[in-house]
């Protein structure tokens, strides 16, 4: 049941995009966001929406796995949707009395819509292809200038990789627990919102008490490596840009240069 | 009559995914009431998720699983917390589990759970820590600042404080010190002869199984190899060694003996037995 989660969730592999630097990758994805709220008609949002199937394609991870990811948003999407459908007004095309469904709305919402999915389905990209360890050394590099102005980059970096690291255990554990208190015949599906929240705290308990327990033995773990901080560290797997990054990088960026010509041409959905 | 029984019974994990895996496939088994049953089996090869189907924490890909006679997942999802009471389950490490101020009412966590009266669900908690040896003044501890070995025992007592027809227990010694785990093993030991209930204990240790089970369950890659009586269970260990288990250490030593001419007899599984036919084989001696 919680295994179902995938947020971030890092399918191994050994394509093009896989190999890129993850600095690039986070580069790229940046670029990307633009490239994705700048047009502001539909031609050039499905420019961009070819160069995610693209990437996909080059990337070698299905597109089911993206109708994965973009479940949980669907009812956001609803609900923008309907919104614009009926509150811009222009040329009326069905008349229902109290609300009208206007061209001008249709097309808007569709670009919404359009919109939302390309930026899910172009930044998951990002998760599927780096893995966390990866994504999170890749922030730590990109940061590094601030630690002048005091940011502590490197503690930041190390807690998400830790974070990210323990997800899965603390589901597993959770789902242990919650086996063994339903074992003794903990209810947690029926009753008010009251028992529902009591029912919690037979679990939530041994979560925080092990969640603890691990801390202070992972924090003993690394000591013994003799941790300390980021100041003077090496690293075991260096970052080197290569062709292929400059590549992709000179790719994305004559996308985002396209799109932006592509938006001065075509006229604009928002009149 | 049979307490558990399993037809057919067949568990996959994450089916349709692409780490879909049989734990379980195609058990028929049938346990008897009163039984001590220890269970073994290699790491991986469906222990733990076959004991799991007992209480109805997980249901059966396909297949059934009768507790005394019903069928527990026809009779709909309200009756499953019934089962749950009536097939006692403690899990490994189950101190894990504790969450209240004290130790008692911990311990009270199961009975309350039944809907028991206070004065029923004070003789419960009363009895159970009898039961695992805890003192009327340890009920009044926080779970969190007795020892280890009285953990694992206060968390036992949460379960049998639901006075289970049948008690599983999965690994209850493990990260135990030698002392902790025999007091552990006597007291199952213990609750099992005065009580009469059924008892299975899944257990990696030959000597701690040869020594109190009645009967055997080998499990063997998601399937049960065998279930029989213990003396039959160690009479080759052989077949005992291919699926990385083994025999008591005695056990082996008798077995070598027996092949070398020395020793002719039943099968030897403690200490107490080995020591007994030793002597019967150096008095025979004597005599001759």
């Amino acid at each position: 049941m919680l295994k179902d989660i995938t947020i971030g969730q890092y399918f191994a592999g050994d394509s093009l995009i896989h190999r890129l630097d993850p600095r690039i990758k986070l580069i790229l994805t940046m670029l990307y966001i633009a490239m994705v709220f700048i047009p502001t008609n539909p031609a050039g949002l499905i420019a961009v929406a070819l160069f995610v199937v693209a990437c996909y394609g080059v990337s070698g991870i299905s597109l089911s796995t993206v109708r994965r990811s973009l479940k949980p948003i669907l009812p956001i999407v609803v609900f923008t949707t309907i919104l614009n459908i009926f509150f811009i007004e222009g040329r009326v095309l069905v008349n229902l009395g109290f609300v009208q469904i206007t061209y001008e709305g249709l097309l808007v919402s569709a670009l919404m819509v359009l919109r939302i999915v390309c930026l899910i389905a172009g930044t998951s990209l990002l998760t599927y292809t780096t893995s966390p360890i990866a994504l999170t050394d890749a922030i730590e590099r990109l940061f590094a200038p601030m630690r002048r102005i005091g940011v502590p980059v490197h503690e930041l970096a190390m807690m998400m990789t830790i974070a990210l690291r323990f997800i899965p255990t603390l589901i597993e554990e959770t789902d242990k627990i919650m086996a063994a208190q339903k074992a003794r015949g903990a209810d947690m599906e029926s009753g008010g919102l009251v028992d529902r929240v009591r029912a919690l705290i037979p679990i939530l308990v041994p979560l925080f008490v092990s969640a603890f327990r691990r801390a202070l033995d992972l924090a003993t773990a690394m000591e013994c490596r003799c941790y300390r901080g980021g100041e003077g560290r090496t690293r075991m797997r260096q970052m080197q840009l290569m062709p292929r990054d400059m590549v992709a990088l000179v790719v994305t960026v004559a996308g985002l240069a396209g799109v932006i010509m592509l938006n001065g041409w075509l006229p604009s959905v928002y009149g | 009559m049979a307490v558990i029984k399993t037809e057919h019974l067949t568990y996959i994990y994450g089916a349709g995914t692409p780490y879909e895996k049989r734990a379980l496939d195609d058990i028929n088994l049938s346990i008897e009431a009163g039984e001590f049953v220890g269970v073994i089996g290699h790491t991986g090869s469906g222990k733990s998720t076959l004991i799991q189907h007992f209480n109805a924490l997980l249901k059966p890909t396909s297949g059934k699983v009768y507790i005394d006679g019903v069928d527990v997942w026809a009779a709909g999802k309200a009756a499953l917390q019934g089962f749950r009471f009536d097939v006692g389950l403690v899990f490994q490490y189950p101190e894990h589990q504790l969450f209240e101020e004290t130790v008692y009412k911990d311990i009270a966590f199961g009975p309350r759970n039944m809907g028991l009266s206070e004065r029923e669900i004070d003789e419960r908690v009363r009895e159970a820590a009898h039961y695992v040896g805890l003192t009327e003044a340890m009920l009044d501890h926080s779970p969190f600042e007795i020892s280890g070995g009285q953990k694992r025992r206060a968390a036992i007592a949460g379960v049998l404080s639901m006075r289970p027809k049948v008690l599983i227990l999965d690994e209850p010694t493990a990260g135990l010190d030698p002392r902790g785990r025999d007091q552990i093993l006597r007291l199952i030991a213990d609750y099992h002869r005065t009580t009469g209930s059924t008892v299975l204990i899944v257990s990696h240790s030959m000597e701690d199984v040869a020594r109190y089970a009645s009967r055997i369950l080998i499990m063997n890659n998601a399937k049960v190899h065998a279930y029989l009586p213990v003396r039959e269970a160690f009479s080759d260990p052989e077949v005992l060694m291919n699926m990385g288990l083994s025999v008591p250490p005695i056990t082996r030593v008798f077995h070598r003996l027996s092949q070398k001419g020395l020793y002719s007899g039943p099968e030897v599984l403690t200490l107490e037995e080995g020591k007994a036919a030793l002597k019967a084989m150096l008095g025979g001696a004597k005599d001759a």
